[in-house]
Parts: structure tokens; sequence; C-alpha cells
């Protein structure tokens, strides 16, 4: 479970070795300076601007904004990468991703895929309110029981990326693996939606290990509860923590953009 | 169907459900003949363990008559008289392969949570928290049991249900327990808890081959019936344990130390009270006051053996004497299943009767009163039944 290394930001990224002294030092020194002079209703104006400023900064973040003004009108792809070992054999292991419709019964979101060609597959996926959004996709490696990729074809209303590697686990207990997602869409009025986010990349391969060790995905959907019950209250608030798990993601995937030269949506 | 719900801290209630219906073709479902109480449930009565919503059925200790299986199920039928082990597992995972059925990789489908507290998910349980899968439990007239193939075992019609229903959990957890001890011929085991898992921890210590137990509790029926199982006993309220242990085995501590106590320790003087202090105002989740009892007992190349249940984060660890002394410390919920055949075995030899254990018998619809009975220890409450 390892985010993909990023490749660094030559140039951009100011080097701390060096540097004489700690470099948030200075502001800080100038801040406390500067708040000493201050009135107090001054200060406490101050606070609330910077307050207001922050929501507003997170509101922005959060609808894809500053992602659009920090790297102009091209989007930034940006990708995620976990792994899980399944107790299967390799060559079947592969032979179930190989299957590009198994992909609706485990990942999220995704609707349909129906195979249109020899290497093209046609994908639809559920977006935000009900919407669903259509694409075609393109098998573009195919390594037999070692990777495979897909992209989506240009001019696709939406930028996918996929790429599934298999490895031998250690002392043949099963196969490893590594699965990469980037995936960029327009969301709300037009701005971009964010990366897979890693915890729903990890739950994907959690349902794809599921499937393939014991045929089903493991549920509870449906069971009995007690009246007045059945609140949902766990998966409300599990909804809340994937999502600001998601942001906090997306924040530290910005400050380290990976690839930046594909496609644009 | 009825069943026995959670709406809160020491707030169950029986109440009507829709009856559960087959949802994987794995599945099967089972007519509840006789559920029991575990002392676990009483972490959830007592708010202890996150991640429990209003309505969830309780019950985790079950057994009965199979009614129904999905269409993928081969070893089971209706009609089958089972036992289901609390542990839900695939059978197919690395980690079920291996025997370590209760860390199955596939049965919890919340393993997100627990990864998120523990770095990585066990298994579902049932009837034992969202954390834990969410499944509706078995103190209910009927119980869905995922994974059919890999869990029920058939109990032949004469042994009766109270002495094959404690295969669900309380037996193997006892019988684990002392098994992680690593009990040789010749050694003294110090047992804390003298409930039903330290009971049957007792028992488990003397069947494989232990020359003397000592248990540790403070209720005189539970002492009694650890003396009954053929244990030496310390009342810890009057007696400093650590001293008396030492002087019982000449000098040196207990080979193999068990902590059948778990989350919600008791005990005497500061330490105790500190403990109760941190965990009310939730500095720490667990009260660990009998484990550092345990880890301060032990003898030097012991091993502690942890078949009590903890949930989160304790304060005033003493690593330094697991340290210092070289302890070996063994834990985790029990693999039910790698148990069965071997303690069916036992029971039908007549090695061991478990329905000793039993003191309560009651209806369903009394479950209510009978968690607070069971909780408060009144009225030489050790184990409760209830039948469906």
């Amino acid at each position: 479970m390892t985010e993909q290394p990023q490749p660094s930001d030559n140039g951009t990224q100011p080097s701390v070795t060096g540097t004489r002294g700690p470099s948030w030092l200075p502001p800080v020194v100038a801040g406390v300076v500067a708040l000493s002079l201050l009135r107090w209703r001054t200060l406490r104006r101050l606070l609330a601007a910077g307050a207001a400023a922050a929501v507003a900064y997170r509101v922005a973040d959060q609808s894809g904004l500053v992602t659009r003004l920090r790297f102009g009108r091209g989007p930034t792809p940006l990708t995620v990468t976990r792994a899980v070992t399944i107790a299967r054999p390799r060559q079947e292991v592969y032979a179930f991703w190989r299957d590009v419709t198994n992909f609706p019964r485990f990942m999220h979101d995704l609707e349909s895929v129906e195979v249109t060609g020899e290497r093209t597959s046609r994908w639809v996926a559920r977006g935000p309110r009900g919407s669903r959004r259509a694409w075609d996709m393109e098998m573009t490696e195919n390594r037999l029981g070692e990777v495979i990729a897909w992209q989506s074809v240009a001019g696709s209303p939406v930028w996918f990326r996929g790429t599934v590697r298999f490895h031998d686990a250690p002392g043949g207990n099963g196969t490893e693996v590594h699965l990469t997602l980037a995936r960029l869409s327009p969301g709300t009025l037009g701005l971009l939606s964010g990366p897979p986010p890693a915890q729903q990349v990890q739950e994907d391969l959690r349902r794809a290990k599921q499937l393939i060790e014991t045929g089903n995905i493991t549920t509870t959907e449906g069971q009995p509860s007690g009246p007045g019950g059945g609140t949902h209250q766990v998966e409300r608030i599990a909804g809340i923590l994937r999502r600001i798990a998601a942001a906090v993601e997306r924040a530290r995937d910005r400050r380290s953009p990976g690839e930046t030269t594909t496609a644009s949506p | 169907m009825k069943a026995v719900c959670w709406y809160g801290t020491h707030d169950v209630r029986v109440e009507t459900v829709p009856d559960p219906a087959i949802l994987n073709p794995q599945d099967a479902i089972v007519r509840v003949s006789s559920t029991a109480i575990c002392g676990s449930d009483l972490h959830l009565f007592d708010g202890y363990i996150p991640g429990m919503e209003a309505g969830d059925i309780l019950g985790h200790e079950f057994m009965g008559e199979v009614v129904e299986v999905g269409r993928e199920v081969k070893t089971l039928k209706p009609g089958d008289r089972v036992v289901v082990p609390f542990t839900i597992s695939c059978g197919r995972c690395d980690y079920c392969r291996r025997g370590l059925w209760s860390l199955c990789d596939n049965s919890n489908p919340n393993a997100w949570m627990a990864e998120a507290l523990y770095g990585f998910s066990g298994g579902g349980y049932y009837g034992y928290s969202h954390l834990f899968g969410g499944y509706a439990g078995g103190q209910a007239e009927y119980a869905r049991v995922p994974f059919a193939d890999s869990g029920p075992i058939a109990v032949p019609d004469g042994l009766s249900d109270e002495q094959v229903l404690f295969l669900s959990d309380v037996f193997p957890t006892g019988y684990m327990a002392a098994e992680q001890a690593e009990i040789k011929p010749g050694d003294v085991v110090a047992i804390w808890g003298c409930g039903p898992v330290g009971q049957f921890a007792i028992r488990s210590a003397y069947l494989l081959g232990a020359d003397e137990v000592i248990a540790i509790d403070r209720i005189p029926e539970r002492l009694r019936m650890a003396e009954a199982g053929g244990a030496r006993t310390l009342n810890y309220q009057d007696t400093d344990v650590v001293e008396a242990l030492k002087e019982l085995t000449g000098g040196r501590g207990p080979d193999a130390c068990i902590d059948a106590v778990g989350m919600e320790a008791h005990g005497v003087g500061p330490a105790a009270w500190f403990d109760r202090a941190e965990q009310a105002v939730r500095l720490e989740t667990d009260r660990p006051t009998a484990l550092r009892q345990v880890i301060q007992a032990c003898r030097k190349g012991g091993v502690i053996s942890v078949p009590g249940v903890y949930g989160g984060f304790i304060d005033k660890f003493p690593i330094g004497a697991i340290f210092s002394k070289g302890l070996t410390l063994r834990t985790g919920q029990t693999h039910v299943q790698a148990y069965l055949r071997p303690l069916l075995e036992r029971i039908a030899n007549g090695d061991i009767d478990p329905s000793f254990i039993v003191t309560h018998r009651l209806p369903l619809e009394e479950a209510p009163g009978a968690y607070h009975t069971f909780q408060q220890k009144e009225d030489g409450c050790i184990k409760v039944v209830l039948s469906a």
C-alpha cells in the first residue's frame, strides 16, 4: 500500500538545505512584531478575515478551482497506486483483469463496460446527481501475466488511465496486484474533479480480491435490523471521513503533481 | 422474527424485525435453537466498542437448524443441526488457508474502518459492531450465516445444545488461550478472570498438561467454579496477587499467565482508579489493570496469552517488564474453525462437558434483563443461555 513515487518538479521546489535558519522564522518574527503593534479590535478583524479566507480557499480547493488556477487550463493527471495480494495463481488473476467486463463488478461508480473491439471497450460511469458519462477505452499495453494498461481514447469526455501489474507473491503465496489509476473528468461548473481517492482504489482492489478468491462480494446489504435503527449513522460518518480523506489526499497530491504530459480531456 | 437489538449504552431491546434472507449464494439461514450472551457482548452493552448503530442485532454465540442454503453451499443442507463459530471466514484467503481464521481477508465488508484504526483488518464477527463487519447477530430467531461452507459444524443429536453451544466461542477461546500459553508438563499457569473464558482456560490448561492452575477473580461463585475445575484460587481484593503467586511458585512466578479479563478490568488501589478515570475521559479506551499485573507476575522467559478483548489504546503499558524478563506475548481473536472438530471430539469422548458453565436459562424475550443481571454479576450469573 504505497503511494506511487511522484517525479519531483525539478527547480520549482526551493531547496531547504543550505538556508540560514529555518525559513519560517523571519515571517513569524515579523508577524509577532506587527501584531504587537495592532489594537485588539484590528487584530480580531484580521483573524476573522484570515478565517474567512481559509474557508474560501477550502471551497475553491474542493471545487478544483485552485488546481485549475495553479496549473492553467490543461488537466493535471494525478495517479493513485494501491496493491493487494490475491491467493490465486498469476495467470488466473491476470485472466480476470484481462476481461474488462469484470470491472463494473468491483469498480466504484462504474456502471457497465461493453467490449467494442479487439482492444477497445465502452465504459459507462455514474457521475454526481444521477448523471452518467460514457467514453471509449483502449488497451495500450498487454503482456501475458505481467501487465495490462488502458487509456481513454483521444477526445473522450473523461481522461482515464489504468495500469495493473502482476507479480508472484514471495513463497508462491498468490499474486501481487499493483493497480495505478489516473482519472480526470469535468465536475461542477466544468471545473476539474480530482483523481480517484486512494481509499476508493483500495476498496476496488478489495472487492476484486473477494471476487477472485471467493466468487462473491462480501456484503451485509439487505440484512435485518431493529425498528428506528438502520439510520446508517456509521456509513454516514464514514462518507464524511472518506470525503475529508479524499480532499486531504488531493491537496497532498497537488503539492507534488505527477505526470503532467498527457492528453487534454 | 424476534431479535435482541442494541440501541445504546445499557439499552438493549427485543424487537420484531424482518427475517434474514440469503444475500450471497454462499449464505445459509439458521433457525436459532440456543444462543448465549458473551462477556464480550458486555463491552457493547457498556458502550466501549465503537461503530455500533441503533437497531443492530446482537449475539455471536448461537446454534440451530439449517433451514435454507444458497446455491453455492456444498457442505450443509436444510435440517442439519449446527453450531456456528463467531468468526466469519471465507476459507479461501491466505489467512484462512493457514488456519488463522479470525484474520480472514475477505469477511469484513467494512474492512477500511478497522484498517484506519489497526493498520489492517481482521475478519468479520456476528453482532459485533460495524468495525468488525456490521453483521446481524445470532440473538434472534433466525440468523444469516455467510460463507456457510467454512464455518458451521454439524453436531450429533446425542449431545444437548448446552454441551455443544460453547464451541461457537468461549470453549475454543479458553482452549486457544491455553494453547497459546505453550503449556508444558510441569508448568504452573495463572489465569486472571474466572468468567466463562477463564473457566474454559482453566480446564483446557489441565487438558494440555499443566501441573497446576491458579485462578484469580473476586466473585465468590466464580472462584468456586474455578475450584471445581481443579484450580487453586486467589481473590485479588484481599491478596497481593503478585506476592501470592511468587509464594505459591517457590519464588519463580507462573510459567504462563493468561489475561481472560480484557478491556474492562476491575482492580484495587490507585492504579485501578487511575485507569477508571482515564477511560472515563477517554485518555485510554481500555483499562489494562489486569494486564499490568499479569506482566508483573509472570516469571522470566514466560509466556503471556491474552484472550481478553482489547479494542483501542491503553496507558502505562509496562513494556520494560516484558523486555527485561524476555516475555512472549500472544494475543488475538480465536481461530474458532481450527478448534471445532478437535473440541467436539473432546466433548463426545467425555473429556469435558461444557454445560457446567450455564447458570441462567431464559427465553429470548428476557434478554434485556439478562444483560443487566450478567453485567452486574447479580444472582450468581456466570453464563446466560437464551432459547429462541
